[in-house]
């Protein structure tokens, strides 16, 4: 195949990767965001959300697109729910400390990746997609006869990872509604600015940031079940997106919606395209580094405001 | 009113009052006086819940406020100006009145009253809050705690870094407040400002309130203020 269709092959794929890693990676900035708590078991409700994707697909049975429609709807519930009860049943009671809240995720990471383990087992579990017919994608060539297309032999993409990407697309777009045009959104953002502020205006923070906890990890669990039928279900799977949403969250600016969206499409598509025409490690170690240079050259990411 | 009695608080192991104790009654202007790290400011964060009561009473009418949560004091009629502002600097000033709004009922006709009584704020509906003068930050934060349609107005320090002609506009305020019957608890260092408008003034130093006395009075007796104030 030629650099052009193959550059476009990359960018597909990139894309599906951007599409996944900005919600996740939009889950986790927005439980910084307002409560500023690091959440280091964030990649565990990313695997929970892909285990309970494959759990409810397998147990509906019948057609592939009811069981992914179920998945869809109640595995973020259910990992959102469960993060809320971690909110209440542990972050709360250290009072959001900064330094504790990083070591009770800990523990709540060691937590649900053993329970997991020990509930489903070691195997990896696939997913069968709702839909998913090849597409053949054309290509433009200027030649002797003027412009032309053709199809190149490999360049294609199947209906359900464009459906991912558009997926996530509409999701990020109506969470931006939410935030910005709501109610809900404004008590978030006001809690974002000012919890003491807030309180003193009526807002119950405590419930506010249980539900953020919630919202934040039901994120990471959508991006989790649009991944689940390209990937496997593995009791393992939540340490890459944990490390690429951090370097996501750092490189768009800590707590930054905008910056995270950004920085997800930077860090995706160049997973995508760097892991198609070399290797995934590549790949991951050119984020690391570009999250390095912005530690360097712009500590406060690219959307980040200093707090200074 | 809202009555404050024997109160103990402070931050966390560290304690700022020590036996504090006010009465702020309805339609009088009670003004807070002490120097610097006296508590003046802790007093108002505690009677608004955001510092834990170590002991003592916070009664406002007959209710307890110390046994309700913290987030449903404002909804019991105290609002709150703090000391700095603290808009929500990065929402509109709009969004800064409707956080205000959010348990009031006409909210319309309330932002409406607010517009008039600050009209330079209906000009800045649409300006994000770190935006505007420190004078119109003033008044975005008194329209804010105002929108919750008070009994009680708690005012940390409500004319710090202001020109005079913004100062005359915040007094004018609070006497019309004040007309409207509401209790408020002025924390405030201008002395010319708090005997022209204060109806009491209530002295604390090192956490423990040692005086109360009403403004007349005061300005008979001009040798408290340096016996309290060192002026």
């Amino acid at each position: 195949m030629d650099f052009g269709p193959h550059l476009l092959l990359a960018v597909l794929e990139g894309g599906v990767t951007a599409a996944v890693l900005a919600l996740t990676a939009m889950g986790l900035s927005i439980v910084f965001g307002v409560m500023r708590v690091v959440n280091v078991a964030h990649g565990e409700f990313y695997m929970l959300g892909a285990v309970l994707a494959w759990f409810i697909a397998t147990t509906i049975g019948s057609h592939p697109a009811l069981g992914f429609i179920a998945a869809l709807m109640i595995a973020p519930l259910i990992v959102g729910t469960l993060a809320a009860g971690v909110d209440r049943l542990i972050l709360r009671r250290i009072n959001y400390d900064p330094e504790r809240t990083i070591v009770a995720t800990i523990g709540t990471l060691y937590i649900l990746q053993q329970t997991t383990l020990m509930t489903f087992g070691p195997d990896a579990r696939p997913v069968e997609p709702p839909f998913n017919s090849r597409i053949a994608l054309p290509w433009f060539e200027w030649g002797e006869n003027g412009f032309a297309m053709y199809y190149p032999w490999g360049l294609s993409t199947t209906s359900y990872k464009l459906f991912v990407i558009a997926a996530a697309a509409v999701i990020l777009i109506t969470l931006w509604l939410a935030i910005t045009r709501t109610r809900a959104g404004l008590i978030m953002r006001a809690t974002q600015q000012d919890s003491d502020m807030a309180q003193a205006f009526g807002i119950p923070v405590k419930t506010v940031y249980s539900v953020v906890f919630g919202l934040g990890a039901g994120l990471a669990a959508i991006g989790a079940v649009l991944v689940v039928p390209i990937q496997q279900a593995h009791y393992l799977m939540g340490h890459d997106p944990l490390l690429l949403s951090f370097i996501v969250v750092i490189i768009g600016g800590l707590g930054s919606l905008p910056g995270t969206i950004i920085a997800a499409i930077l860090i995706g598509m160049a997973d995508g395209i760097i892991s198609v025409f070399f290797t995934p490690t590549l790949a991951k170690i050119f984020a690391t580094l570009v999250v390095a240079m912005v530690l360097v050259y712009r500590p406060t990411g690219l959307m980040g405001k200093s707090t200074a | 009113m809202l009555n404050l009695s024997n109160l103990q608080s402070g931050y966390g192991a560290v304690q700022v009052l020590f036996d504090l104790s006010l009465t702020a009654n309805a339609g009088e202007i009670t003004c807070i006086m002490g120097r610097n790290g006296a508590g003046k400011t802790t007093t108002l964060k505690t009677i608004m819940g955001l510092l834990p009561l170590m002991s003592g009473k916070i009664t406002l009418n007959d209710t307890d406020l110390a046994t309700i949560p913290p987030h449903q004091i404002s909804q019991s009629g105290v609002a709150y100006v703090p000391q700095g502002r603290r808009l929500f600097s990065e929402l509109t000033v709009a969004q800064n009145l409707d956080v205000g709004l959010l348990h009031t009922p006409n909210k319309s006709d309330i932002r409406e009253e607010l517009l008039t009584l600050f009209p330079r704020l209906r000009d800045r509906l649409k300006q994000q809050a770190d935006t505007l003068s420190g004078g119109e930050q003033q008044m975005l934060a008194m329209a804010r705690a105002l929108a919750i349609k008070p009994s009680v107005l708690l005012l940390d320090e409500p004319t710090e870094g202001l020109q005079p002609s913004m100062i005359d506009l915040i007094r004018d305020v609070v006497l019309k407040m004040k007309a409207q019957n509401l209790a408020v608890i002025l924390v405030e260092q201008r002395i010319d400002a708090v005997l022209s408008i204060a109806d009491q003034v209530v002295f604390v130093e090192n956490g423990r309130s040692l005086e109360t006395t009403d403004t007349d009075a005061l300005r008979n007796e001009p040798e408290k203020l340096h016996r309290y104030l060192g002026v």
